[in-house]
C-alpha cells in the first residue's frame, strides 16, 4: 500500500512539475522545441517558433542567430538576409555576422551590397587579405572590374 | 522511511524541471559561425589564387594584354594549372591571336579541357578551315549535349563547306524538327540543297519561309 502510494505520488509530482513549468516557462519550452527542431534540419517548423519568440522578445540575439540560420539552411536567402540584419543591428561589431551578410547579398546577387559590407569591414581590418578577396570578387561580379583589379594588385603587393 | 521518500521525490520533482529546461546539447554550438572565408585559414589567399582572379577580371575588363601577362606569370608559377591554360587561350582568342590560341588548347589533352575550350578548339579549325579537325570535337560535344542547336548548326554549316553535303542535311533536317520555324535555318537548309542540286526541294523550303 505504501509503494504505491508513494509511485503514485511520484507521478503526480512528475507531472504537476512539467505542467507548471510549461505554464511559468512556455517561452522556454518554445525554444527548446525549436532549438530540437533546428537540430533535427526541420527548419520549416522551427522558423515559425524562433519568429514568435522573436515577437515576445524572448533571447533576442539567440533567436535571431537560429532564425537567419534557420532561412539560409531552408534556402530562403531573404529571409536569412532579413533575419542577419536585424542581428547585425544587435551585435554591430560581430565581424562574423556582417561577413555572412555581405555573403549572403553576393549570393542573391546583390552585389552592390556585398561591396558596401566588405568596404567597411576593410576599414577596420585593412590588412584582411580575406575581406579584400571577397571585396575583389563582389566587385567584379557587380561589374566593377577596374575596381576589382586594383583590389587584387593590393592583395598581391603590386601598385594598383 | 519517511526521509527517504522525500528525498526521492525531490528528486524526481527536480529531474523534470531539468528534463524541460536542459538545452539541446547538439544545438549548444552558437548556430552563427565564422564564415570559413573569415577563419585564420582562409586568411591565407595564396597568392596565385589572387593572380588568378586577377588575370580573368582584366579579361573581362578587356584589357587583354595585361591579362595574358598575368596568366604567363600564373603559369609560370603553378604550370599544372591547365584550366588557366584553356582559359589564356580564350583571352587570346579574343585578342585575335587565333594560332596561339589554338596551339595552347592543341597542347592540352581533350580530358583537361572543358568543354568550352573544346568547342574554341573546334571553332578555331573552322577558322583556319580545318574541317576534320573541328568535326570530332563538334560531334563529341552534340554526343553529351544533343540539344545544344547552336553547335549543330555549326557542325551542319561547317560540313557543307567542307562539301559533306549529306551529312550536313542530315543535320540540317536534326535542326528544323527541333525548330521548324526558323527562318534563316530553313533558308541554309535550301541552299545546301542547292548545291546538292535538289532544286524542287529546295525551292519548297524556300517557298515555306515566304509564308
Amino acid at each position: 500500500m505504501r509503494i504505491s502510494t508513494a509511485i503514485i505520488s511520484i507521478i503526480v509530482i512528475s507531472l504537476l512539475t512539467t505542467a507548471a513549468y510549461r505554464y511559468f516557462h512556455e517561452d522556454w519550452v518554445l525554444y527548446r522545441k525549436a532549438e530540437r527542431f533546428f537540430e533535427q534540419k526541420t527548419y520549416s517548423k522551427a522558423i515559425p517558433l524562433f519568429d514568435g519568440l522573436l515577437g515576445k522578445g524572448f533571447k533576442e540575439t539567440r533567436v535571431l542567430s537560429y532564425l537567419s540560420e534557420s532561412h539560409e539552411r531552408s534556402g530562403d536567402l531573404t529571409g536569412a538576409i532579413e533575419a542577419f540584419k536585424r542581428l547585425a543591428g544587435k551585435v554591430p561589431d560581430n565581424r562574423a555576422i556582417r561577413l555572412k551578410l555581405g555573403e549572403l547579398y553576393d549570393r542573391k546577387g546583390d552585389h552592390v551590397r556585398a561591396v558596401s559590407i566588405y568596404s567597411s569591414l576593410l576599414k577596420t581590418e585593412p590588412s584582411s587579405r580575406s575581406i579584400r578577396i571577397r571585396l575583389a570578387r563582389s566587385l567584379a561580379a557587380a561589374g566593377d572590374f577596374d575596381g576589382a583589379i586594383a583590389q587584387y594588385r593590393v592583395i598581391l603587393g603590386e601598385n594598383p | 522511511m519517511k526521509h527517504k521518500l522525500f528525498l526521492l521525490l525531490t528528486l524526481i520533482a527536480c529531474i523534470s524541471v531539468f528534463h524541460f529546461a536542459a538545452p539541446c546539447r547538439s544545438c549548444a554550438q552558437k548556430p552563427v559561425q565564422e564564415p570559413s572565408a573569415a577563419t585564420g585559414k582562409a586568411e591565407e589567399v595564396p597568392d596565385w589564387v589572387a593572380r588568378w582572379e586577377l588575370a580573368r577580371a582584366l579579361s573581362y575588363a578587356k584589357r587583354y594584354d595585361e591579362s595574358v601577362a598575368e596568366y604567363k606569370k600564373l603559369l609560370s608559377e603553378r604550370p599544372d594549372l591547365l584550366k588557366a591554360k584553356a582559359e589564356m587561350a580564350k583571352v587570346l582568342f579574343w585578342q585575335g591571336k587565333n594560332q596561339e590560341a589554338a596551339s595552347i588548347l592543341e597542347s592540352l589533352e581533350t580530358r583537361q579541357t572543358d568543354n568550352e575550350s573544346r568547342l574554341l578548339l573546334a571553332d578555331l579549325y573552322v577558322a583556319r578551315k580545318a574541317y576534320k579537325k573541328a568535326q570530332p570535337l563538334y560531334r563529341a560535344y552534340l554526343e553529351k549535349h544533343p540539344g545544344n542547336h547552336a553547335v549543330r548548326l555549326k557542325l551542319a554549316e561547317m560540313l557543307s563547306w567542307d562539301k559533306q553535303y549529306e551529312a550536313s542535311l542530315k543535320e540540317y533536317r536534326q535542326l528544323l524538327a527541333a525548330l521548324p520555324d526558323d527562318i534563316q535555318i530553313r533558308r541554309k537548309y535550301a541552299l545546301v540543297l542547292m548545291w546538292t542540286k535538289k532544286y524542287d526541294e529546295a525551292a519548297a523550303e524556300l517557298k515555306k519561309t515566304l509564308k
